[in-house]
């Protein structure tokens, strides 16, 4: 099998098993929304300025907490139904399995997003359907997933299973979350893109810098 | 004036100074002590595996 | 069978103290008094001292990291375990200091610039590092996660500087409460700036001797406990 394909079956596995049982999208997407119903009251988005300079960061906190739901999800339960033994038994790559899995829980991410952003439009009012703010959205993503698979692979061998992985993931993915809160405001205000392209290239970059570094170490964590 | 203000600040130039003693003193303590258990601890140990060897 | 005698701890030991001394004599004696935040800004000698040494002990970390994914040897954990948990001390210690002086000079205990943003995220990463450690009981796989998480965590530093420091260049409003506060000092003469130079650079020196008294105390310690819990299952076998 080729290595594309290794990846392709890993995602496609994780695809079939979460459409049986819909239980990781459906808690996502439900915290999700509690979430954004929280913002309302919490931080009392009445002025329209202040909405749009909160809104960014609200919207990152859903995600990145949704996120985290996802990803202790789907790495424990490769831990209990003892998949990851199974996977590591085959003869595919160990790299091949952490592009799967990441590329699988981004994916995730991206479909409760697809329901986030929408609710942030019509609470908010804010302008967030748009195709750089999408983008950003899904580099945003795709950095977190990657480091985040990680960690979580991580997490969930330890007694404090859910609780570390936020402590983990949270000051590594710090830089990544400034960056893309920041390209985000810039995108949806709707800012030409020399005055926040500096965002998304740091954006670009940390979420190079995190993908490659974890994918070079993510052998050490699942060997035996 | 700035004299006022000079002596209300010395006070935490000497609790900074403080901070700096204590924790590194705190640490070195803790260290020692636990070192000085474990070394009995060996020292016990080691009596005891001498004589379990002997046996 | 007492523990041999440790020269070299001893050696190390009295150089700290000695350093540690002469640094409080340069501060304190022949530094120069600085012009609008007058003896406050005495803090920041060691301060700076304590949070370069704070970072430093990253680095280590990293380096016994990735020799202990390549090795496997115990010894390198241990490198890695005792350099986090010095950096630990010493960050905290640093950020302690930086209040105390942020304090009266710029009149608020905090601020979320580049230098203590970074500060910050190193000290929970280095709380994450112990609490994944506290976490985990079969002790291989808890010092390659470990030295995994070293690795991987340590990226954040510079990329979080980076982003903050973006941050406050491009939004100067931001600032306006801190911008004295980058570190601006003035003294009465060039001649003063140099002794201040001086005095910091011989700050660092004595507190990295520190750390390195302390890493090697530290080691020990985890050495002589690795050999107590040897025999402890000798003996049960």
């Amino acid at each position: 099998m080729t290595y594309l394909r290794q990846v392709a079956a890993i995602i496609a596995k994780d695809i079939a098993a979460e459409l049986r049982t819909r239980e990781m999208l459906s808690s996502m997407g439900v915290f999700s929304i509690l979430v954004i119903i929280v913002f309302n009251f919490a931080l009392e988005l009445t002025e329209r300025n202040i909405i749009e300079t909160a809104t960014p960061g609200a919207l990152w906190v859903t995600i990145i907490f949704a996120g985290m739901l996802g990803l202790n999800r789907s790495l424990a339960v490769e831990l209990d139904k003892g998949c990851l033994d199974g996977l590591l038994l085959t003869p595919v790559d160990r790299s091949a399995i952490f592009f799967g899995k990441a590329l699988g829980n981004a994916l995730f991410m991206l479909i409760v997003e697809v329901i986030v952003l929408p609710l942030f439009v019509v609470f908010f009012n804010v302008p967030l359907i748009q195709p750089w703010v999408i983008l950003v959205v899904v580099l945003g993503t795709l950095g977190f997933a990657g480091v985040g698979t990680l960690l979580s692979s991580m997490a969930v061998n330890t007694r404090a299973r859910e609780v570390m992985l936020p402590i983990l993931l949270f000051p590594v993915a710090m830089p990544e979350l400034i960056a893309a809160v920041k390209a985000t405001s810039g995108a949806m205000m709707g800012l030409p893109l020399s005055e926040w392209q500096q965002w998304l290239n740091l954006l670009i970059v940390f979420d190079v810098i995190l993908v490659a570094v974890s994918f070079m170490v993510f052998e050490y964590v699942v060997e035996e | 004036m700035s004299d006022l203000m000079g002596f209300k600040n010395a006070i935490f130039l000497v609790v900074a100074y403080g901070v700096f003693w204590a924790g590194t003193f705190i640490y070195v303590l803790t260290m020692s002590q636990r070192q000085r258990n474990l070394e009995k601890d060996l020292e016990a140990l080691e009596s005891l595996v001498k004589k379990d060897n002997e046996r | 069978m007492k523990q041999a005698k440790d020269t070299t701890g001893t050696v190390l030991a009295v150089a700290s103290a000695v350093l540690v001394v002469m640094a409080l004599v340069l501060v304190f004696l022949w530094a120069p008094t600085e012009l609008t935040m007058k003896e406050v800004q005495r803090i920041f000698y060691f301060h700076v001292a304590v949070d370069w040494v704070g970072f430093l002990a990253f680095f280590v970390t990293l380096v016994a990291s990735v020799m202990y994914l390549r090795t496997n040897d115990r010894k390198w954990d241990i490198v890695g375990l005792s350099s986090v948990e010095l950096g630990a001390l010493f960050l905290t210690m640093g950020a302690m200091t930086g209040s105390l002086w942020a304090r009266p000079v710029w009149n608020t205990w905090w601020t979320w610039d580049a230098r203590l943003t970074t500060v910050a995220i190193t000290w929970l990463v280095y709380l994450a590092y112990l609490m994944l450690r506290g976490a985990m009981d079969d002790p291989q796989r808890r010092a390659r996660f470990s030295a995994v998480y070293g690795i991987v965590s340590f990226v954040t530093v510079p990329l979080t500087f980076a982003s903050v420091f973006f941050l406050r260049t491009i939004h100067p409003a931001l600032l306006a409460a801190s911008s004295a506060a980058q570190g601006k000092m003035q003294f009465e003469t060039g001649l003063g700036s140099a002794k201040m130079g001086m005095t910091l650079t011989f700050c660092v020196i004595a507190f990295t001797v520190v750390y390195i008294t302390l890493l090697r105390q530290r080691i020990r310690l985890e050495h002589t406990a690795d050999r107590v819990a040897r025999l402890q299952q000798e003996l049960v076998a």
